[in-house]
């Protein structure tokens, strides 16, 4: 095993500690806008890291998806939910929750204390490793089934997503009678009990 | 070619989808995607029977692995086109009546299935990961698609979640198993799991390596089964399922109780048996088969206990479909034992397309019986229906009894084999509690028939009407076809389940010597 | 830097996400929380692939990446959906809605 070097570890450090941090911040701040702030530090902290674990085409990905895409996107409707949406108050129950984490929490160091006898020699850095060349020749080679299904994959989101978040029938002559009978059925479904 | 060929089953939906995508956006009106995407279904499943038939090309190096297309995949591949095919139908009755024909929904469906037939057949935690989404993002969209209703969207809001966090579990337990083993293939999993360490006595450091191996694959099983369990509602992870499936649009439930589920338990059961079918692992009395009794002794019970107190068929149907999932449970459990495993396995198939149209049918006589307007169908609502209506009346009786188990139709051959696997496999009191269970059961299926042939509604009550849709009719009785004939000839059918079976173990000779379920 | 940093980090940001998801009732803070689940086991992934120095491990992370994406949509449209309908985005995801 050939030993990291101090920059990598300062780096590696470094990164860590911003990742927990932000993710703490994620998880227990209640202003929304906090939480996304929070997600974009951490999506920023895992792309450092990343790059000391030799994944450059991934922290491309990383950033332009994730920092570009996902972070843009809560924003987005973080703002467009307005401030009505950050007064929710937390679960009431919180011990038995807290304990749950608390135990998940527990498994995580058990875990970890267990993969330390694991280490398998970490090979020399090659300098092709992680390269676009290098993911990429895997993507289009053997991966080729799974790389399609993603295509799919994406198509059934986008799909997905459209359906349900397109506020207005596009077809016209269905607008005027869509109006009222869904609320009709609706009247009929909160007549069955729906006061929770 | 013979890569088209061989994931044809899979491509129609895909391509299907995009297809009626085109259709939708050139469409001058909503509504009368319904066919096509029916016929698209059917054709599936066509192509799926054709492909048995001629006899599955045995050069799959094309799929690198990445996928399994053998005669399991293929009998779940049809099952899950068969339920795609009834749900588009019912969905064309269902979505015009309740004015909520947009045409996104048929795509949507079509993608999901596609995704369906991706997770049984993959052979790889990628691939399971990559089916398994695309399956429930088409499901999640159909869920929110009574727009208006608050219910509606909070159900499927929750259900989301859930199902994320359970895609995150899955992820997490797949990066620990290609953590210690280099592999997300399962075979390639297993080889390396199972592999006696050579000199493990003789090597201090190698032992322990073998020791820590097994404690992250323990660990990593342990995410996979739970979210497993959520897919499938599994208790103690059901808790979406009554709200998802009331919420959502009728005919999305009938897909989401029937088509997700096969699909899931289909995955459920590969990955389990081919990954953990070693002896180590599914034979003791600390294995998952133990850990899994548990699961099915109590989603059994929760689900029919809980089904007893409903007032409205449509929740007493959802509390149902978990119970179901108990019984299917059982078969799994017992499928790793050798020597009648195989049987065992072949019996969740079976259970799995017999619950798939008796569910889909019921759903189905309850969808006729709610007009708009009245889609809540209490009990009380059907007080006298049969009376009024005898064919749909007879429509709803038929699936009921299917449901309970009552001979000669599906249902009761599905629970018999089922239970007859748990005892085999040795879990007595395991089948005694099923059985129990499913005379719980009769009493809430048979009391919709007491409604509906012996009591007369009280005066002024709403009265449960049936709509008129073609499409709804057409797909009962292709639901019914399938409870009479499978229930007329099951050994028959069953034999098909094997043979389903004994194909995947002598296809997959390293999966099968793991899984310790050769073909006797 | 070494592999079982890199796990127990994972571990960690992984407890971090379920801690969220549990006691959280705003809907997009439990979506957020999700994605740090799936990005701790993403950072799994990347980390074993650079031990064993295969790029398996890379690729997947990369499909994992489209798929959050893809999930994040769909799961924005639903909660825009819940907003619409209720006013406001709680959920309670440990209990089942009055009937």
């Amino acid at each position: 095993m050939n030993p990291s070097s101090t920059q990598e570890i300062i780096a590696f450090s470094l990164f860590a500690a911003l990742a927990v941090a932000s993710a703490l911040a994620t998880v227990t701040l209640r202003n929304p806008i906090r939480n996304a702030v929070g997600l974009f530090v951490h999506v920023l902290s895992l792309a450092g890291l990343y790059i000391t674990l030799a994944a450059h085409f991934l922290v491309a990905v990383q950033l332009i998806v994730y920092v570009g895409a996902v972070v843009v996107l809560f924003v987005f409707v973080i703002m467009l939910l307005g401030p009505g949406s950050e007064t929710a108050p937390d679960a009431t129950g919180r011990v038995p929750r807290v304990l749950g984490a608390a135990g998940i929490a527990s498994v995580g160091i058990v875990l970890a204390s267990t993969v330390r006898t694991l280490a398998p020699p970490r090979p020399d850095r090659v300098p092709e490793f992680g390269t676009l060349r290098h993911v990429g020749e895997y993507l289009f080679g053997p991966a080729m089934v799974p790389f399609e299904v993603a295509s799919v994959l994406l198509t059934a989101g986008i799909v997905g997503a459209f359906a349900v978040a397109k506020a207005h029938h596009h077809k016209v002559k269905m607008n005027t009678e869509t109006n009222l009978a869904p609320l009709k059925s609706d009247a009929v479904d909160e007549s069955q009990g729906d006061h929770g | 070619m013979n890569l088209v060929l061989l994931l044809s089953p899979i491509l129609i939906p895909t391509v299907g989808a995009l297809v009626l995508m085109m259709l939708d956006a050139f469409q001058k009106e909503d509504g009368g995607l319904a066919m096509p995407t029916a016929l698209l279904h059917f054709t599936a499943a066509a192509m799926a029977l054709a492909l048995w038939q001629r006899g599955v090309p045995s050069d799959t190096s094309a799929l690198h692995g990445f996928l399994a297309i053998d005669k399991t995949s293929l009998f779940l591949d049809a099952t899950i086109a068969l339920g795609g095919g009834i749900a588009s139908l019912l969905a064309g009755g269902y979505l015009a009546e309740h004015k909520l024909d947009r045409g996104e929904y048929y795509p949507l469906i079509a993608f999901s299935t596609a995704g369906a037939m991706l997770l049984v057949s993959a052979s790889d935690m990628l691939m399971l990961f990559l089916g398994l989404e695309t399956m429930s993002l088409g499901v999640y969209a159909m869920t929110g698609f009574r727009r208006g209703s608050p219910r509606s969207a909070e159900a499927s809001l929750k259900y989301f979640l859930l199902g994320s966090f359970a895609a995150a579990l899955m992820l997490f337990g797949s990066a620990l198993l290609y953590a210690v083993t280099g592999h997300t293939d399962y075979a390639g999993i297993a080889e390396v799991l199972h592999a006696a360490p050579a000199n493990a006595a003789a090597d201090a450091a190698a032992a322990i390596q073998v020791v820590t191996r097994s404690r992250i694959s323990i660990l990593a099983m342990l995410l996979i089964v739970i979210a497993m369990a959520f897919k499938v509602g599994a208790v103690p992870f059901h808790m979406w399922t009554p709200d998802a499936y009331e919420g959502a649009p009728t005919s999305t439930m009938a897909y989401m109780s029937s088509v997700v589920k096969a699909a899931a338990f289909g995955a459920f059961a590969r990955v389990m048996l081919a990954v953990y079918g070693d002896a180590a692992s599914a034979g003791s009395a600390a294995g998952w088969p133990a850990m899994l009794a548990w699961v099915a002794v109590a989603t059994m019970t929760v689900g029919n206990l809980v089904a007893l107190t409903q007032t409205s068929v449509k929740r007493m149907l959802a509390y149902s479909s978990i119970a179901h999932a108990g019984y299917v449970l059982l078969g799994v459990i017992a499928a790793p034992r050798e020597g009648t495993g195989t049987t065992a396995y072949a019996s969740v198939l079976f259970y799995l397309l017999a619950y798939t149209v008796s569910n889909m049918g019921a759903v189905g006589a309850l969808i006729l019986a709610g007009r708009r307007g009245a889609e809540s169908v209490s009990y009380d609502d059907l007080a006298g229906y049969a009376r009024r209506h005898p064919a749909a009346g007879f429509a709803m009786t038929l699936f009921l009894l299917s449901l309970t188990g009552v001979p000669p139709t599906v249902g009761f051959f599905a629970k018999f084999y089922v239970i007859r696997a748990t005892l085999d496999a040795g879990y007595t009191a395991l089948a005694l509690i099923a059985v129990v269970n499913s005379a719980v059961s009769a009493y809430y299926y048979l009391g919709v028939l007491v409604k509906m042939y012996m009591r007369d509604p009280a005066p002024g009550a709403a009265l449960a009407s049936p709509m008129r849709s073609g499409y709804v009719t057409v797909a009962i009785l292709t639901a019914a076809v399938f409870v009479v004939w499978m229930g007329v000839m099951p050994e028959r059918w069953l034999d098909l389940a094997r043979e389903a079976v004994g194909a995947a173990t002598a296809a997959a000779p390293s999966a099968a010597t793991a899984g310790g379920n050769a073909a006797p | 830097m070494t592999l079982a940093g890199c796990l127990t980090l994972a571990a960690a940001l992984f407890s971090l996400g379920v801690y969220g998801l549990l006691t959280r009732r705003q809907a997009v803070a439990v979506l957020v929380s999700v994605e740090l689940m799936a990005n701790a086991a993403n950072l799994c992934f990347v980390a074993f692939s650079r031990f064993r120095g295969d790029v398996t491990g890379q690729a997947l992370a990369v499909f994992a990446l489209a798929l959050t994406v893809a999930e994040v949509a769909v799961g924005l449209a639903l909660v825009i959906l819940l907003y619409r309908a209720h006013g406001d985005t709680r959920v309670d995801l440990a209990s089942e809605m009055k009937q």
